[in-house]
């Protein structure tokens, strides 16, 4: 049985989708946006729409949360017209932005010194009882999110969320966080990885009819992260073959740390652990 | 304004506002403190310092006396009256640089900062900061301090 599906793993996309733009990007050429996953028959509608199993794609979702996501045609040629209408006008749809750290491999960095600058940022959250998530982002690196119910939205400017574009700018220089990469941080159309989705490892140089082949064992899965698997990271046991072994993934979630907190406590400790950064 | 927590964030804005004040005036912190002699000079010197910032104002205008009261028994305050009643007590003096005849612009510098902890009295255990220096002037000699984003000296690890 294919790992899509497996209702438990389709529970676990679904769960994380809500109220987000579900997007497919990449493998052989697929650009779809605009879509929203609330049940696994969306699910199942999208994976067969963009024909998972020849093109591959990596999963997404916005980093932004919509009051509205509106139903789209699938007729290819006019859903662009559709949507990019939809993007350059949807700020009044956004509720919420999540403050998003996505930590990426450059060349020259080891995985040890990523690991280490997200540990240096973990010690931080942990410290202010900050509720965040963590997980492999599927290739080279790892995201640190923190839900966008937690901090307000100031405003929308050009385009961008504010204060959190400023927020993770801040962190980063304080911080010094080489691995954490600000592009397009802030942007209200930013796109993450859809936890527990399938990932082509090291597309990039690799001719598209070579990395398609590559087995779905093989492929790696963007795991939320435990404590443990932050502290002894292996790519080896990102794999889908080791995780299915492995890793119990039966309503497994997020594992936002911090959860039992109600969401007055959750705001105050986001609103303390954001000051300590604001000279 | 009960709240020791609280109390201390407002020594370290009184300070540091003082100290603002100060220099816009082209003063020392002592010379521009040294009026502070009384309860009621006190609280004319509170009121002038923290019409600084809109919301430390509106906070003053609404204290109550024993909210005044408070704050004037606090070691800071006292630690200026006596200073100002002629004690060879010296009071905190934060750097002044006199203000340049010229100014160049320069490329934007990095800012330096550092992780740092301070001991929270109310929790009663140690707590992580990120800081910046500061130099600072204590019995004569510059010394680098630190300070987080809510002004609180704390100690860099």
């Amino acid at each position: 049985m294919s790992y899509y599906d497996k209702r438990y793993i389709k529970y676990l996309l679904v769960m994380a989708s809500k109220g987000r733009e579900f997007a497919c990007l990449g493998g052989a050429g697929v650009a779809f946006r605009g879509f929203e996953v609330k049940c696994m028959h969306n699910l199942d509608t999208a994976l067969n729409f963009v024909n998972w199993e020849k093109n591959k794609p990596n999963l997404y979702l916005s980093v932004a949360k919509y009051k509205n996501i509106p139903r789209f045609t699938f007729n290819p040629k006019d859903r662009r017209k559709e949507t990019s209408k939809w993007f350059s006008s949807n700020s009044s749809d956004i509720t919420a932005f999540d403050l998003f750290f996505d930590f990426d491999l450059g060349e020259g960095d080891t995985w040890e010194s990523l690991i280490k600058e997200v540990n240096s940022l973990r010690e931080y959250l942990e410290e202010y009882n900050v509720p965040y998530q963590v997980w492999f982002s599927g290739n080279k690196g790892v995201q640190v999110v923190i839900d966008g119910d937690y901090l307000k939205i100031d405003k929308i400017d050009r385009g961008n969320i504010y204060p959190h574009k400023t927020i993770v700018e801040n962190i980063k220089e304080a911080l010094n966080l080489k691995t954490l990469d600000l592009s397009n941080n802030g942007e209200k159309s930013k796109l993450r990885k859809l936890p527990y989705s399938l990932v082509i490892p090291n597309q990039k140089g690799i001719p598209k009819e070579e990395f398609l082949k590559i087995p779905e064992n093989q492929m790696n899965v963007c795991l939320p992260l435990t404590n443990e698997q932050i502290e002894k990271f292996k790519l080896d046991d990102m794999k889908t073959v080791s995780v299915l072994n492995k890793v119990n993934l039966t309503n497994r979630g997020t594992l936002e740390r911090f959860s039992e907190l109600n969401l007055m406590e959750k705001k105050q400790n986001v609103a303390e652990f954001i000051k300590m950064f604001d000279f | 304004m009960g709240n020791v927590y609280r109390m201390e964030y407002f020594d370290d804005q009184f300070k540091s506002l003082a100290s603002r004040l100060a220099r816009s005036l082209g003063l020392t912190i002592r010379q521009f403190l040294s009026d502070v002699r009384n309860f009621t000079t006190f609280k004319e010197k509170l009121r002038e310092v923290f019409s600084l910032d809109s919301s430390l104002a509106n906070y003053v205008e609404g204290m109550s006396p024993n909210d005044f009261k408070l704050f004037f028994n606090r070691p800071l305050i006292q630690e200026i009256i006596e200073t100002n009643k002629g004690m060879d007590t010296e009071v905190f003096t934060e750097i002044q640089e006199d203000a340049p005849e010229i100014i160049i612009q320069e490329d934007k510098k990095v800012q330096r900062f550092f992780k740092a902890v301070f001991f929270d009295k109310i929790k009663k255990k140690l707590r992580r900061v990120i800081a910046k220096e500061v130099k600072v002037i204590r019995n004569g000699k510059v010394v680098l301090k630190y300070r987080d984003s809510k002004g609180r000296f704390v100690r860099r690890v």
